[in-house]
């Protein structure tokens, strides 16, 4: 009798925050997308999928779609191989390798609002550092925040900037557990370099990337603080993703309906991504 | 012919902010398709010496050279040397085939080639079946032939053995050793096997070479080493079970244990206190001489071993396994061959009367 | 160590550029911050202020109270956190110590909520939050962020690595289960804790979409929101420019003073753990 009490005591208590604040949560909102509620107003219909339909077909949410895939496919890929390319470098022993892995692993810690402002003074078209430098070695300098071809740019460099050390340390983790026999007889077998990163160490670090892949993948449907502090999703919405247009419908329009429609399916492709990933990988990770 | 002639010179290897050398002037002739093991207690330098060959580990002075060329700065990739590691350094992402095929395939031999010198090694070692396999579906014998296999299909006129047995239980490990053998008879590469195991340095050397805190303590064959140690440490370290040490004293050619006199020597020597080292099958049982007081005995099928005291000395000898002898009776023994090693523990050479 | 030095100079050189390149954005910021107006703005631009503005950081604070929404920030993160680690802990020891019904399907739910994003929350708890009368508090944020699946999830890993016969022994001694939790199990991990902790702390400081949702008034504000809000108010300024760098510099400093002090607590426990970001 005691024991159950216990029993329920443990699980109980936190259960509440996760009950409210989670579960009952994920499953309102898609109860939410079949209705027209708009916050204000007391009640409301159903409308089954015509919040659906009304996304799939709007041109918005096409574009915001496209700008998801391609923020997420500059941002993972870029992210994971340079956190990669660090990893490479800084692992072997030199002086202050430690203080040097701290600095480069320095921006994943600062606020994205806070680097965000500090980045969109960096793009600032005139004055800004970025074009300044880009000037001076007599490159084109664009309109880096307000031109809708280099906007998303300016977001994906951002985040890139931000978890690119995040991934150099799960690499360097990965690196350190690569037992060194390996590459002595990589080169007594007459590897190069360039041999014992294609035939052994990617191979080996393969569990890593995936796991890196995945997580900035799902990491970068969440995006929001930058394009929030940065364009708003303008110009011309070529920065808008699902989930800023998301934030729009709910919080700037209240069309709550379409709103979590659209979360809906956020939720659907970041499972879609995840289970593709898992599958793609029985392919070429090796545990 | 399908082998290489390796001399070391002066070869001498200290890490940085290390007080003493691993390995200190090292010299050596390895003869062409020779089997030299390199045996000594862990920590002597063995596994050092046989990495500055591979080169995976860099020469701190002295010169190595292979088929006469002075290869100290020759990158590893570059000295076509093969080599077994003891954690076998399997890749654990390729399948058996393919860790075998890994050198010729980043030298970019033909397919075919490849194929045929892969199912060539792989018939030699039984490993056709397991062609298709990871490392982690192996058993450990099953790996230890991959090892193998990568180091065969290479080609290489230098094999380089780092301990690769000592990962194997008993049964199999007496089992490679055979193959090992018959393996070098058949390829006749140069090859040079570490280990701290006597028995395989004892059964599969041409010559052995017995290293101890970075200093070799002799070269010789495995004949040589166990009936002339050069001195106490290696007259100690080979043979099981182990050499009997005691200290005695010598005067005008004969030895005194304890005030027996046990052995009259040959050749003049002079007067003092010595020790001597006899092995287990070098006594005989006799009607007077050193009294042993039995304390147990082991049958090892042909073999009896028996222990016992004299004094505070402890014995072990080996006599015919059906002879039968009661704990606590009484022996008498003399050695019938001994060393005799000085203050430095150098062997003296002796001979005993009537030898 | 000479010979070593020297070989590993070109790699370090390297290191040493790189690593300026990424922090350099944090650099500029700070050097911004203490640029006249018309230091900033100059073309060709000056690297270095003439003279430091160490008044910018004294004008930010005159315009909003930076100070206070730091405040609110650090002390709802640490409510938070403390929240966190307590109900993680008490569920992961539920999962891993006790046998109930619903305990697989409760897993798999914590499990399936960790790979979702969060954001697909948000409507159903701003309302939640609204109809407990919480929006524009600090409670609001504390109660709606109190329980981490991330923590859940990390903390029922490294229960799973402690030995049962230990807690077995400590059972048949008479501990209770909530001894066996505090005294046992909490202190065998509190090296996944403190990480928890650490990443929890700085995601909760970071956290900047959820809060903008619920907080409206200024005494309210946590620190990302009452900077972005400086931003978007004053960025139309151009020589306020050096005020908004001085407030940014406020805003990161509490964190790199934490990164700096536990630097090796954060990577070492990052990569052992495999914290999501």
């Amino acid at each position: 009798m005691k024991k159950r009490l216990t029993i329920a005591l443990f699980v109980g208590i936190p259960l509440i925050p996760l009950l409210t604040f989670w579960f009952i949560p994920m499953i309102v909102s898609v109860w939410l997308s079949s209705t027209d509620w708009d916050y204000i107003s007391p009640d409301f219909s159903y409308v089954m999928l015509d919040n659906y339909k009304q996304v799939l077909t709007s041109s918005d949410f096409h574009q915001a779609l496209w700008n998801t895939v391609f923020f997420g496919f500059w941002t993972v890929l870029p992210t994971v191989a340079l956190g990669l390319g660090l990893a490479l470098i800084v692992r072997k022993q030199m002086v202050g390798q430690t203080f040097f892995k701290g600095l480069l692993f320095t921006p994943w810690i600062t606020p994205m609002v806070a680097v965000s402002i500090v980045w969109s003074w960096i793009y600032e078209p005139t004055i800004g550092l970025f074009n300044q430098i880009l000037g001076f070695l007599h490159l084109p300098q664009p309109q880096w925040l307000t031109d809708p071809e280099y906007a998303m740019w300016a977001i994906i460099i951002v985040t890139i900037w931000k978890n690119a050390g995040w991934a150099m340390l799960f690499y360097l983790d990965a690196l350190s557990k690569i037992p060194d026999e390996l590459y002595q007889v990589g080169d007594l077998e007459g590897a190069n370099a360039w041999h014992r990163l294609r035939h052994i160490t990617l191979p080996l670090i393969s569990p890593t990337t995936l796991f890196l892949v995945v997580l900035s993948a799902i990491d970068s449907i969440q995006a929001y603080d930058q394009i929030q502090v940065m364009t708003q999703g303008g110009p011309a919405g070529s920065t808008r993703t699902l989930l800023y247009l998301y934030y729009q419908l709910a919080f700037e329009q209240f069309n709550m309906g379409e709103a979590t429609a659209v979360a809906t399916l956020i939720v659907l492709l970041t499972a879609l991504l995840a289970f593709i990933l898992f599958f793609v990988s029985k392919r070429w990770v090796h545990y | 012919m399908n082998a290489t002639k390796i001399e070391i010179e002066q070869l001498t290897k200290q890490y940085e902010n290390a007080a003493t050398p691993v390995i200190e002037n090292l010299n050596m002739t390895i003869q062409e398709g020779e089997f030299i093991v390199i045996v000594g207690p862990s920590g002597c330098g063995k596994s050092t010496t046989m990495r500055m060959i591979a080169g995976i580990e860099t020469i701190t002075s002295g010169f190595l050279k292979i088929d006469g060329h002075i290869v100290n700065h020759l990158p590893a990739k570059d000295r076509d040397i093969a080599m077994v590691f003891q954690s076998y350094a399997l890749y654990p992402h390729m399948t058996v085939f393919d860790n075998m095929a890994f050198g010729l395939k980043i030298r970019k031999h033909k397919k075919e080639v490849i194929q045929n010198k892969v199912h060539e090694a792989a018939e030699l070692l039984g490993l056709m079946p397991y062609l298709k396999r990871k490392p982690k579906d192996l058993s450990g014998g099953q790996r230890q032939r991959v090892a193998l296999g990568r180091a065969i299909v290479r080609n290489s006129p230098i094999f380089l053995m780092d301990e690769p047995l000592s990962n194997l239980d008993a049964k199999l490990r007496n089992q490679m050793r055979v193959e090992l053998l018959n393996l070098h008879r058949s390829l006749k590469t140069t090859t040079i096997y570490v280990t701290h195991d006597q028995t395989e340095a004892m059964t599969m050397a041409d010559r052995i070479i017995v290293l101890k805190d970075g200093q070799v303590q002799q070269i010789g064959t495995p004949e040589e080493i166990y009936r002339q140690p050069a001195n106490l440490f290696v007259g100690t370290f080979l043979g099981s079970p182990q050499m009997n040490t005691m200290p005695i004293t010598l005067k005008k050619r004969t030895v005194y244990l304890n005030e027996i006199a046990i052995a009259q020597l040959a050749n003049d020597i002079n007067s003092g206190r010595y020790q001597i080292g006899v092995r287990p099958e070098d006594w005989l049982i006799v009607e007077t001489g050193i009294p042993l007081t039995i304390t147990h005995t082991e049958l090892l099928g042909a073999d009896l071993h028996i222990h016992g005291n004299f004094e505070h000395h402890t014995i072990i000898l080996r006599c015919d396994g059906k002879s039968t002898y009661t704990i606590g009776g009484v022996i008498h023994i003399m050695p019938k061959h001994l060393q005799l090693f000085n203050e430095q523990e150098q062997n003296i050479y002796v001979k005993l009367l009537g030898e | 160590m000479k010979q070593f030095v020297l070989k590993s100079m070109p790699r370090t050189i390297i290191v040493m550029l790189l690593s300026v390149v990424m922090i350099f954005p944090l650099i500029w910021m700070l050097l911004s911050a203490l640029k006249t107006a018309d230091e900033i703005f100059a073309i060709p631009l000056t690297w270095l202020p003439a003279i430091p503005q160490w008044d910018n950081f004294a004008n930010a604070l005159k315009l909003a109270p930076f100070g206070l929404y730091i405040w609110n920030s650090i002390f709802t993160a640490i409510i938070i956190v403390f929240f966190q680690v307590l109900f993680a802990a008490m569920l992961a020891y539920a999962l891993t110590q006790f046998t109930f019904k619903g305990k697989k399907l409760l897993f798999q739910s914590i499990l399936l909520t960790y790979m979702l994003p969060a954001a697909a929350t948000y409507v159903p708890s701003y309302v939640i939050i609204s109809k407990m009368g919480l929006l524009d508090s600090l409670a609001g944020i504390i109660i709606s962020n109190s329980i981490s699946v991330f923590a859940i999830f990390i903390l029922r890993q490294a229960f799973m690595q402690i030995p049962t016969e230990l807690l077995d022994a400590a059972r048949s001694d008479g501990a209770s289960d909530f001894v066996i939790l505090t005294k046992i199990m909490m202190p065998m991990s509190k090296s996944t804790i403190f990480t928890v902790v650490l990443i929890s702390f700085v995601q909760m400081y970071n956290n900047y979409l959820w809060p903008s949702l619920i907080v409206k008034s200024e005494e309210n504000f946590l620190i990302t929101v009452g900077l972005n809000r400086f931003f978007t108010t004053q960025g139309t300024f151009a020589e306020q420019w050096p005020l908004i760098m001085a407030a940014n510099v406020m805003t990161v400093a509490p964190l790199l003073l934490l990164f700096l002090i536990l630097q090796k607590w954060f990577m070492k426990g990052i990569s052992d753990n495999g914290l999501k970001g």
